[in-house]
């Protein structure tokens, strides 16, 4: 009976330091993933830093109408936002494929989870407001060359490319959530649609009379159009 | 051919407007609580919209602090607080790209007692020379004619070292050794510190207590030949391996004695004028031209690539070592009521205390400190009236925090309140909620967009860096009148520095047939003629006109 | 020609730009031969061709007319690869790096007078180039000569609106074709224009002739304007508002530049004029007014907002009754105009909002002007079309304070 107790007890301290033992290289890989991962981003962030403030992208930012970002952190520039999102990405990225190796060793199915969407979440705040950015300047852009265009509807345009690339951001933020499915690509496809039609709709009926023209002014001969009046 | 600096005109500084600022007080961002090099690159274009043109930055090399870097414990290199010597290349480079021109410190006079040189010299045998950076005796009774200081904690300029067992001499703090400058060995050292910078791309220095240099028994130890001499071995050197840098005196003394500092254009380039500071705040307190005058009237002419660096305030306190003690006591009745404000000789406080944060009076110190001839030097946070802390000990007071914002710590910094290296002023009056740049660059009529705008029109003008200054004599002494004048620029300054109203007849016979354009609303006056011309000036008004030929 | 129109013996270098394998230079250096044989002492004058590529085309051409007696000289010049991507509105990318060259040459040849002629012109290269563009600087002591080409009333709208009223305003010089291809200088210009360091900025190409004559006309050089006969007329290389954006930013970008010195400057000095008077000859291009109101009042419509951001309240209101007015009272006042085009300047030196945005939503305002010309100068002679330019050109320079104490106190009309 002694014997099968030592027994027991030695079967027992044999599997504890397995497990241990099949435990450890994971919170090892981890410890040595999260240093990497640290360093990894203050790198990153460095570097970033660097090459925005050699490009003056502070200054590029806050004279493009690119006013969102320092809008909501007054305090902060928008370079060291930037940075500071790179480097914290990073970050995350590291301890998650720490979390990763620990995976085979220890299941943490919730903890993982979250972990595996925190990307998720992150990558749609960038997109999210890259994508305001984007919508704000293209819709003046577009306006300004559409009344240049003599294109009636230019207002109409320039809130459609808004919307537009608004709504297109809106569906990738959704998607990289992976909220929605199919559903959403569905939605997203009839509105897409649906604005795509407005424009085409302002551009055609806006710019009729600038097509009538064009086709007038090639029937007539010669071509004295004011297209081909020298301005400068 | 020397290594050129970032401006491509030799006298540069002359139509430069210089922005004072301490790096620890600008903006922080490693949350540490001390502002650094990486926090002044993301305020360079605040810097860039206010429109100065020279960044002069206080010490920042590493030290004990205990004068606020002033007590330099190695002169090649940035405290560890502040970032690294890439951060400060970084640094200079931006600012460069920007058009800005960098002043960096150069403290001379002394080091602190944590300088390798005077550990190395403390225990280096007597007359070796190591030993003889700086300056020892065996007793306490050297040089009994200079004067002591810093009164209020200095009682003798020797202090014993037991560890070599002998008195070494300090003008300043007693933890603040001066250097021998009669040890060659010294002078090389400094140079050689001065090439370190330089090569890096700093455009100029601020030599830092440069009459006393050089000791002299029987002598006050204060501007002595010796000292001048020590100047024109650095200016040569500057001059022969570098081109468009520049060196600026602070000898706190009266102007004639100042003089000497520019030896005949081949010392310093520029030098600030104290007395004129002092004269400035006298004559409006006593709403009195002739103080102002008057000091100008002896101020000599300088050479023709020198320059005086004019200022309101700064990082010490108001001095009034050069003033009279009958001057010096209406200066404490006037401006210093409360005694926790007086240190040394002189006055703790930020100009818009000064002030009675009067904003009329602010703008008539700075549209005089703008037009007269020199070139001016601003104080950060002085450019949107920031104020002080008496309670801070020494002169900590009007070096907080710069004000950024409302949000926490003035927006300073995101590290905790008590990890900061001095509390950011929070008073009703100045504290960081009323007193910030972000809402005053918000308000276009504020402070700030003020002095945007007088210093680029400051800007436009060389005249007022580089013109002749004439001083006109209206009966009515309240009111200062001036004229600058370069070739065909002739510029028309009058300030009223009562707190009513005046009326002023200027004698302006010469220019009859000139219309004055009132430069900042570009609005004509009438034409001038032979006979006196008059103006009404409101309370602490002033005008700078353009005057402009009829055949023009 | 009579005799005596020739120049007395002196070196002379004659440059000509363009764009290579169009014909255009062959056809330029040919007209330039001619010019110097008529005018010029051709054993001392040279011909100098700048080319993005040393291809044989020049040699080539020069060994083929060996008949001539003027040799041509080939130098060149780097194409900048960030210059391909900005097309500017003459549409010739490079041009700063052959300027440059050609003007290099020309100060180590020991010059006494340069011209530089650009062939890739619709007008090209005449015999008439070479003589009123060198003639003023060897029998007059001029440094710089500059072209006035006879155009139709609406042919170079953007430079009788806006760039030559602001140029002669701003920096005191009264020339009709501030950004003309074509010039003369004397040696010291050739120095004084080649010792600036701005030649390397990118996007130089953009902007170089209005630099070249804002720098002449800052630097005090005595500046000619040499008349020329009628332009031949030629569509732009871009569309209207690609060019508008162009020109007026260059302009802009010069008038920042030069803030410190123009704001002390007064009243504009007379330039010199030589050469023959000339009208514009040909049919006068149609101009269709109604489609002019119309993208103007489309423009109000639509670019309100962002109008507002620029302008002071006062003009937009005046701009809100123009769009509301009649064709009939459809008339833009020149004081209102000057100062629109200065509140643009204003707004790209501080830069309110982004400066293509800026310099786009001027297009419309440009067509409502030109419309308003239009209209005005329906019937007008030519003697009449001028006196109205003149009265533009009035407008700025009464207009001038207002630019300058906006220029000192921008904040006077926002807050």
């Amino acid at each position: 009976m002694w014997n099968q107790i030592i027994g027991i007890m030695d079967r027992a301290a044999r599997q504890s330091a397995e497990r241990i033992a099949h435990f450890l290289p994971g919170v090892l890989v981890l410890i040595v993933l999260l240093a990497a991962a640290v360093l990894c981003s203050i790198i990153v962030r460095a570097a970033l830093l660097r090459v925005l403030r050699g490009l003056n992208f502070d200054r590029h930012a806050t004279h493009s109408g690119f006013s969102v970002l320092t809008e909501w952190t007054p305090a902060i520039s928008p370079s060291l936002l930037l940075a500071r999102a790179a480097q914290w990405t990073v970050l995350v990225l590291g301890l998650l494929m720490g979390l990763s190796a620990l995976d085979a060793t220890i299941p943490t199915a919730l903890a993982l989870s979250v972990f595996n969407y925190l990307p998720n979440v992150l990558g749609a705040v960038v997109i999210a407001v890259l994508g305001d950015l984007c919508a704000r300047l293209f819709a003046r852009t577009v306006l300004i060359h559409a009344v240049n265009m003599h294109i009636r509807s230019a207002r109409l345009l320039g809130t459609a490319v808004r919307w537009l690339v608004l709504i297109l951001t809106g569906a990738m933020v959704l998607d990289h959530l992976g909220i929605g499915g199919r559903i959403l690509i569905l939605a997203f496809g009839l509105l897409f649609g649906g604005i795509m039609l407005a424009a085409a709709l302002a551009v055609g009926l806006g710019s009729q009379d600038a097509v009538r023209r064009s086709w007038e002014s090639r029937a007539q001969a010669p071509a004295r159009d004011r297209d081909t009046l020298d301005h400068i | 051919m020397g290594y050129s600096g970032s401006a491509w005109d030799p006298q540069w500084y002359k139509d430069a407007v210089v922005y004072e600022l301490h790096v620890k007080a600008f903006f922080d961002s490693n949350k540490d609580g001390v502002g650094d090099f990486r926090g002044l690159i993301e305020k360079l274009d605040y810097l860039q919209d206010l429109g100065v043109t020279c960044l002069w930055l206080l010490p920042f090399f590493p030290s004990p602090l205990r004068d606020d870097g002033y007590d330099v414990s190695d002169y090649q290199n940035i405290h560890p607080s502040y970032g690294t010597l890439d951060d400060f290349a970084q640094f200079v480079k931006l600012a460069h790209a920007r058009r800005m021109q960098v002043v960096t410190e150069l403290v001379i006079n002394h080091t602190s007692d944590q300088h390798a040189w005077f550990q190395r010299a403390r225990t280096a045998p007597a007359g070796s020379p190591f030993r003889d950076f700086y300056v020892w005796s065996d007793n306490d009774r050297k040089y009994p004619d200079a004067r002591i200081i810093f009164l209020d904690s200095e009682r003798s300029n020797w202090s014993w070292d037991t560890v070599a067992q002998a008195y070494y001499w300090h003008r300043f703090f007693h933890h603040q050794p001066d250097l021998n400058f009669d040890n060659p060995a010294v002078v090389e050292e400094l140079l050689r510190t001065m090439d370190f910078w330089l090569d890096i791309g700093v455009d100029g220095f601020r030599l830092d207590a440069i009459p006393y240099l050089v000791e002299r028994e029987g002598t006050s130890c204060e501007n002595l030949p010796e000292t001048f001499e020590v100047l024109r071995v650095i200016r040569r050197h500057l001059d022969t391996r570098y081109e468009n840098r520049m060196l600026l005196a602070e000898a706190n003394q009266p102007p004639a004695g100042v003089r000497a500092y520019f030896g005949d254009g081949d010392a310093c380039h520029m030098a600030f004028h104290f007395p004129l500071m002092t004269r400035l705040f006298i004559g409006i307190h006593l709403e009195e031209r002739r103080p102002i005058t008057d000091i100008m009237n002896e101020t000599p002419e300088l050479p023709d690539n020198c320059q005086w660096a004019l200022f309101l305030r700064n990082h010490d306190e108001l001095t009034l070592e050069m003033v009279t003690d009958a001057e010096r006591d209406y200066m404490y009745l006037a401006y210093s009521r409360d005694p926790r404000a007086r240190l040394n000789l002189g006055i703790r406080r930020r100009l818009a205390p000064l002030m009675g944060n009067d904003r009329r009076r602010i703008e008539l110190l700075t549209s005089i400190l703008f037009s007269f001839p020199g070139t001016p030097i601003v104080y950060y946070g002085d450019e949107i009236g920031m104020g002080d802390d008496v309670r801070l000990g020494d002169r900590d007071g009007v070096r907080t925090p710069m004000q950024w914002n409302g949000d926490r710590n003035a927006g300073f910094s995101t590290a905790s309140p008590e990890s900061l290296y001095s509390p950011v002023i929070s008073d009703p009056i100045y504290g960081y909620q009323a007193v910030n740049v972000e809402s005053q660059r918000h308000d276009h009529s504020s402070l700030f967009h003020w002095m945007k705008n007088m210093i680029g029109l400051r800007k436009l003008f060389t005249v007022f860096g580089r013109g002749t200054l004439e001083f006109l004599s209206p009966a009515n002494t309240r009111v200062l009148a001036y004229l600058r004048r370069r070739q065909d620029d002739v510029v028309l300054c009058v300030a009223n520095l009562s707190r009513f109203a005046q009326p002023v007849e200027l004698d302006l016979g010469g220019l009859a047939g000139h219309t004055p354009v009132e430069m900042l609303g570009y609005t004509p006056f009438p034409k001038i003629d032979e006979g006196p011309y008059r103006l009404t000036l409101g309370p602490y008004g002033f005008y700078w006109f353009e005057l402009q030929r009829a055949a023009d | 020609m009579p005799q005596t129109d020739v120049v007395p013996p002196s070196d002379v270098v004659i440059g000509i730009s363009g764009i290579e394998g169009t014909g255009a230079l062959e056809t330029g250096i040919e007209a330039a031969r001619t010019g110097i044989a008529t005018y010029l002492d051709s054993a001392r004058t040279r011909l100098v061709v700048a080319e993005s590529e040393p291809v044989a085309g020049a040699h080539e051409h020069a060994g083929s007319a060996a008949s001539a007696r003027v040799p041509v000289t080939a130098v060149a010049y780097d194409v900048d690869s960030r210059d391909l991507l900005r097309l500017p509105y003459h549409g010739v990318p490079g041009r700063a790096h052959a300027l440059r060259a050609l003007l290099s040459a020309a100060r180590d040849s020991g010059a006494s007078a340069c011209a530089v002629i650009d062939a890739s012109l619709p007008h090209g290269v005449t015999p008439e180039h070479v003589r009123w563009l060198i003639q003023p600087i060897l029998d007059n002591q001029m440094d710089f000569v500059t072209p006035h080409y006879a155009r139709h009333r609406a042919e170079g709208a953007i430079t009788k609106s806006i760039l030559s009223p602001m140029f002669r305003t701003v920096f005191g010089c009264p020339i009709r074709q501030p950004a003309a291809r074509d010039f003369g200088c004397s040696p010291g210009a050739l120095r004084h224009l080649l010792a600036q360091r701005v030649w390397d900025e990118v996007g130089r190409d953009e902007s170089v002739d209005i630099w070249i004559t804002t720098e002449a006309a800052i630097a005090g050089l005595r500046i000619c304007e040499a008349q020329f006969g009628p332009a031949r007329h030629a569509a732009d290389a871009v569309n209207l508002s690609t060019a508008l954006a162009s020109v007026a930013g260059s302009l802009f970008a010069e008038v920042e530049r030069r803030a410190a010195h123009w704001q002390r400057l007064r009243s504009p000095v007379p330039v010199c004029q030589v050469g023959p008077y000339a009208v514009a000859e040909g049919p006068e291009p149609d101009i269709d007014v109604q489609w002019l109101i119309e993208s103007f009042q489309l423009g109000f419509a639509d670019l309100k907002e962002v109008w507002s951001e620029i302008l002071p309240p006062m003009a937009v209101l005046e701009l809100q009754t123009l769009a509301h007015a009649p064709v009939d009272r459809f008339r833009l006042d020149d004081r209102s105009w000057a100062r629109i085009v200065y509140d643009f300047a204003v707004g790209y030196h501080l830069q309110t909002i982004r400066r293509d945005h800026l310099l786009g939503s001027l297009t419309p305002l440009y067509l409502g002007w030109l419309s308003s010309f239009v209209l005005h100068t329906q019937h007008a002679s030519a003697a009449a079309v001028e006196e109205r330019l003149e009265a533009v050109a009035k407008g700025f320079e009464t207009e001038k304070p207002y630019l300058i104490s906006r220029w000192r106190w921008p904040e006077r009309f926002r807050s």
